[in-house]
């Protein structure tokens, strides 16, 4: 496969709102109790998220940045960040970065706390609704790919939800 | 989100509303269905009703995260009363990613 390119950003800011439209419009935050951020002039997207158990409790909260400057030719990036400082630092931050215990049926996923990319180590959420999956070496099935008239950050956010769940999820990095 | 009132044949008091997301889009359909149809049925009818085809590795799940793809021919009733009381159900798509993680938990 190609290497990822980014994107024109009046482009990829106006496939950012229009998504973030739909996906507000059709309920998804309210439903699965997202807090959704948008800064379109940097395109970027802060998105707050539970793990929960099997009965939908919730258990710890995480906080992602997804970045859209490859959007919608490619999936957003996403890193799990300190909800303060909204960085990851690999040192003190463990907490912020979840372990999976095990994958759901049609999706397969890892998460890396610091995969070695051809520019130095950094998260890697291993999924091919996820940029950085694009950016390490990884070629999914047809079938699997990201396309992105048919996805949006939707069904990103909507796949590590589901990972966020147990049996899937596994507990904090660290606590 | 459309609502929907889906041909069931059944009055009112025999139905239920449920909503049904297909990740792929993330758009989503609710409808009223016979309480007595299967998961597979109303499935089925969100495929209809979303105008997506229905795809051999589409897997099911609540929207508590339950998967649903062993059990859809219990009925839809017998489903929102214990797995998924929320009603608000989930076609997913194939995602690709490490491969170690394809075994299915215990």
């Amino acid at each position: 496969m190609s290497a990822p390119a980014k994107v024109n950003p009046d482009l990829a800011r106006a496939s950012f709102r229009q998504d973030f439209d739909l996906v507000v419009q059709e309920g998804l935050p309210d439903g699965y109790g997202w807090i959704l951020m948008p800064y379109f002039d940097k395109l970027i997207l802060y998105a707050d998220l539970w793990a929960t158990d099997e009965h939908g409790k919730r258990l710890d909260d995480y906080h992602l940045k997804l970045d859209f400057s490859y959007y919608k030719s490619w999936p957003p990036g996403v890193a799990f960040v300190n909800p303060e400082s909204r960085s990851f630092d690999l040192q003190r931050d463990q907490k912020w970065f979840p372990k999976l215990a095990s994958c759901p049926p049609g999706t397969e996923a890892q998460f890396h706390m610091a995969y070695n990319f051809s520019d130095g180590p950094r998260q890697l959420v291993c999924n091919s609704m996820v940029l950085e999956y694009y950016q390490s070496n990884h070629n999914p099935r047809e079938d699997q790919k990201w396309n992105g008239a048919r996805h949006n950050f939707g069904t990103t956010l909507n796949t590590i939800q589901l990972l966020l769940r147990k049996p899937y999820y596994g507990g904090r990095s660290a606590t | 989100m459309a609502m929907t009132n889906a041909a069931s044949g059944k009055g009112p008091e025999n139905e239920v509303n449920v909503t049904v997301l297909y990740t792929r889009t993330s758009k989503s359909k609710a409808f009223d269905i016979a309480k007595n149809a299967t998961l597979s049925q109303m499935f089925d009818e969100a495929y209809k009703l979303l105008g997506e085809p229905k795809q051999s590795n589409d897997t099911y799940f609540c929207k508590n995260g339950t998967d649903l793809s062993n059990v859809l021919s219990k009925t839809v009733e017998s489903v929102i009363n214990s797995e998924c009381k929320e009603r608000y159900f989930e076609i997913r798509g194939p995602t690709g990613g490490a491969q170690r993680c394809l075994r299915r938990p215990k």
